[in-house]
């Protein structure tokens, strides 16, 4: 495993869609090299960030009128 | 999908408004997250949530059953906001009164880092990724569908699913990380708990 195969595998790492012996290697790639450490901490740390943009709740008045014969608001 | 879940499409499909109902109330939040993530607007979330409404009890009786009732609405207002916006929007035209952030209500003194936080991530979604590369991220990091349920909706294969959402992580890290909006995020990116206890 070098760099850049790690790297490449760094999204199917976190969805922990790799075959157990990839994921190894992968793991003991990043582990051992404080390149691909951070890397894959910024990685992570960016997904993390991402899903902290807020919910948006439902208007009111699209809760309050689920028809969906009503006409479309202006 | 679930019984219930099949026993009201099927109920909608014989023309039962009540089952339709429940059925759109259910996804509806959902929905309307998934086009203010796509638009980064408010007011076109809403009008696309509406237009997909619609456009989903016209189209219920050709529903197959093939996908969740989610998927397949979801796929619907995806459809509308590609129509709608697929010419749309350079990043030079970008001002920061046109991405409207949703209110918060925390405590006075972290609302102004959280509201430019959220601004850098809709920044980001809006204007550094591509439409295909923004859907996958927002499917995959923010409404948590498989890859299949992804591929679904964005009419891909499995193989360019997966690699979509690694280009689009790739992407939105590299534009994150090495951008001005790192400042905001390293401000809770030194204690787990702190990034997550905005």
């Amino acid at each position: 495993m070098n760099c850049r195969k790690a790297k490449a595998f760094f999204s199917k790492l976190y969805d922990l869609d790799l075959n157990p012996e990839t994921q190894e290697a992968v793991k003991e790639h990043i582990v051992t090299c404080p390149e691909c450490t951070s890397q894959y901490k910024d990685f992570e740390k960016a997904i993390i960030i991402l899903k902290l943009l807020k919910k948006v709740d439902l208007p009111a008045h699209m809760a309050n009128d689920r028809s969906p014969s009503s006409e479309k608001k202006p | 999908m679930n019984a219930d879940e099949v026993s009201l499409i099927e109920e909608a499909k014989k023309g039962s408004r009540a089952a339709f109902n429940k059925l759109f109330s259910n996804e509806q939040k959902s929905v309307i997250n998934l086009m203010f993530q796509l638009t980064g607007d408010i007011a076109s979330a809403e009008d696309l949530t509406q237009e997909a409404m619609i456009m989903a009890y016209k189209k219920i009786m050709g529903f197959r059953l093939e996908s969740s009732f989610r998927t397949w609405l979801s796929k619907i207002a995806i459809n509308l906001f590609r129509i709608h916006y697929r010419e749309k929007r350079k990043h030079e035209t970008l001002c920061l009164e046109k991405v409207r952030i949703p209110s918060t209500d925390d405590r006075p003194e972290r609302i102004i880092i959280k509201r430019e936080l959220q601004w850098c991530i809709l920044h980001n979604l809006q204007y550094h990724l591509s439409e295909k590369y923004r859907l996958a991220l927002v499917l995959r990091d923010l409404h948590n569908l498989s890859y299949k349920e992804i591929s679904q909706i964005g009419d891909w294969n499995l193989v360019q699913t997966k690699s979509y959402i690694h280009r689009a992580r790739k992407k939105f890290k590299e534009q994150f990380i090495n951008g001005k909006c790192k400042a905001f995020a390293d401000d809770y990116a030194c204690v787990c708990e702190g990034i997550l206890d905005l």
